[in-house]
């Protein structure tokens, strides 16, 4: 089965610091991908490369079977492939719905011009993320981060991705805010949605994957099953070194 | 933006169109002669405006593109013996041209590095105008005797203010439109524009192109209103911070804006004129600009919207009585 979006053979450098070096793994179509690992494993920087933001230094991407390395970012948005941003990246001047409507404008000057889309889609996804009538008025920085996280989403969301590369989603988001996102991303993975998801939460990373990929140091060192990987020791020493490994005994979702 | 907004903007164009109309009935001929530069100076500050305040891609070099125009049509009517109707067409298409060049850099650098470039741009074109066949382009002197389009202060007043309201509408039309929001999305963000699939570089080039043309139209049509070129006033760096100044002092990023910013600037620097007669009074001008801008750094435009928002239900609660 051909994956739906691959790397193979990645590798990064930023001068001296290797971010990535010779990663590869593919993402199946309807599948949920996590990608763990320690503060500075290479994981945001992967979600770069994949996007076309860092050209690597060797190794390909490939989505559908086609090569896409060359391939500008806005391009592979339109081809189906979406990210979300560790930081999120609102437009400060405009408000939430305006926003949300960015993620949706097709990449056509006439069409922009002379098209009036009707807006219930964003609408839909506006609510699908939990905004209503009065967030959609709000300016960015009115908002606090877990309705930025959201806002990110629900603009993504907007560029009809087929898979979503989700980078921190859950951070700065209360207990019931993450219960309500993950309710969303079921909903989407069962309405055939594919997912790569990057989170430090691996509580509330658990339910939503299928498999996990786990880097440190820029490498892949793990792959699998959650629990099969949250039990590899190469992992645990990865993310609570080799010390601390041996007195905690274990690493696990439950963390 | 919902219907009765758009009707009631719309009134407003219809009222401010009517008004202007009706200014060459009642003002002096000394008045229509000043609204004449200032319908000249809102095409500059609208055209400066598209690239600068829509996309936020500073431009100190906007004369360049205004030189192109004007120097295209000069030379085209006064060595080839051009139609106006020809040459006026084909010096905006030349402009267009030009902005193609003055986009370049806007592929690899913004900020402070664009700003100089675009400066680089006119410093060369005030040169190269002076040093390359001056014969042709009449050298430090520039070209004067030029066809004029039609004489009298109130036909060329009616002449310029319809063209500038028709940029002015057109523009406002296009701006009220997606791409308007697109634009604005580069100045706040490019990267994340980028990210949510739709080509920066499409959308600069557009901003970019109708930025050149406007300024074409204005350039072409204020050269054969005067009647000369002269580089060393066409180049000069006050006449560039005027279009800069009229655009940000009306209120950039919007198309009501840079109009008003341009009437404003106009009567201002020419009421100073009595009592400084020298170039003091761009101090006075530059401290006005600097008051409005740290009071309301969104322009006069602003200050009017919201004093509208306050008087409007003090008015019609009078009414109502």
């Amino acid at each position: 089965m051909t994956a739906l979006l691959k790397l193979s053979g990645a590798s990064k450098k930023f001068g001296g610091l290797v971010a990535v070096n010779d990663v590869s793994f593919g993402v199946e179509k309807g599948e949920s991908l996590g990608l763990i690992g320690p503060n500075g494993a290479g994981k945001t920087t992967t979600f770069s490369i994949l996007m076309g933001e860092h050209r690597p230094d060797s190794g390909s991407v490939e989505f559908r079977g086609r090569p896409i390395t060359n391939v500008p970012t806005h391009r592979r948005v339109q081809l189906g492939i979406a990210r979300t941003h560790q930081i999120p990246k609102p437009f400060g001047g405009m408000d939430v719905f305006e926003n949300v409507r960015v993620g949706s404008m097709p990449d056509s000057i006439w069409r922009l011009i002379a098209e009036r889309e009707p807006e219930h889609a964003e609408w839909e996804i506006m609510e699908s993320v939990g905004f209503g009538e009065r967030e959609a008025r709000m300016l960015p920085g009115q908002l606090s981060m877990g309705e930025l996280r959201k806002l990110e989403l629900a603009r993504t969301l907007a560029t009809n991705p087929e898979i979503l590369l989700l980078d921190e989603v859950f951070a700065g988001l209360t207990v019931g805010e993450i219960a309500q996102l993950t309710q969303l991303l079921l909903e989407r993975k069962r309405q055939g949605m594919t997912y790569m998801i990057v989170s430090h939460d691996l509580r509330s990373l658990r339910p939503l994957v299928d498999r996990v990929i786990v880097m440190s140091f820029g490498s892949l060192i793990a792959e699998g099953e959650f629990d099969a990987v949250m039990a590899d020791e190469a992992v645990r020493e990865a993310y609570l070194g080799h010390a601390r490994t041996e007195e905690r005994g274990v690493v696990d979702g439950t963390a | 933006m919902p219907k009765s907004r758009f009707h009631r903007s719309l009134l407003y164009w219809l009222a401010f169109g009517a008004f202007m109309c009706l200014i060459p009935l009642v003002a002096s001929t000394g008045v229509v002669r000043l609204l004449i530069f200032a319908n000249f100076l809102a095409i500059f500050a609208m055209s400066w405006d598209i690239i600068s305040g829509r996309t936020g891609y500073i431009s100190f070099g906007h004369p360049f593109l205004i030189g192109i125009a004007g120097y295209t049509t000069a030379i085209l009517t006064r060595h080839l013996d051009a139609p106006l109707f020809v040459s006026i067409p084909l010096a905006v298409l030349a402009t267009l041209v030009g902005g193609t060049l003055f986009f370049l850099p806007a592929l690899r650098i913004r900020g402070t590095y664009f700003a100089l470039v675009t400066l680089a741009f006119m410093e060369l074109m005030y040169q190269l105008t002076q040093v390359i066949a001056p014969k042709i382009t009449g050298g430090t002197r520039g070209l004067s005797g030029l066809k004029t389009i039609i004489l009298g202060a109130v036909p060329n007043y009616y002449l310029t203010f319809c063209v500038m309201f028709a940029i002015a509408f057109c523009l406002w039309l296009i701006t009220r439109t997606r791409i308007g929001t697109a634009l604005a999305a580069i100045r706040m963000d490019e990267e994340a524009v980028t990210a949510l699939g739709l080509s920066t570089l499409k959308l600069k080039l557009f901003a970019f192109g109708a930025s050149a043309a406007v300024a074409g139209i204005g350039g072409a049509l204020y050269v054969h209103y005067i009647g000369s070129i002269a580089p060393r006033a066409l180049f000069d760096i006050n006449f560039l911070f005027t279009i800069l100044v009229a655009a940000l002092l009306g209120g950039s990023g919007t198309i009501a804006g840079p109009i008003l910013g341009a009437y404003f600037l106009t009567f201002l620097l020419e009421y100073l004129r009595p009592y400084l007669p020298g170039a003091e009074r761009y101090f006075i001008y530059g401290a006005i600009t600097l008051v409005v801008y740290v009071l309301e750094p969104r322009g006069l435009h602003s200050i009017l919207e919201r004093a509208y928002g306050k008087l409007s239900p003090i008015v019609a609660r009078g009414l109502a009585k």
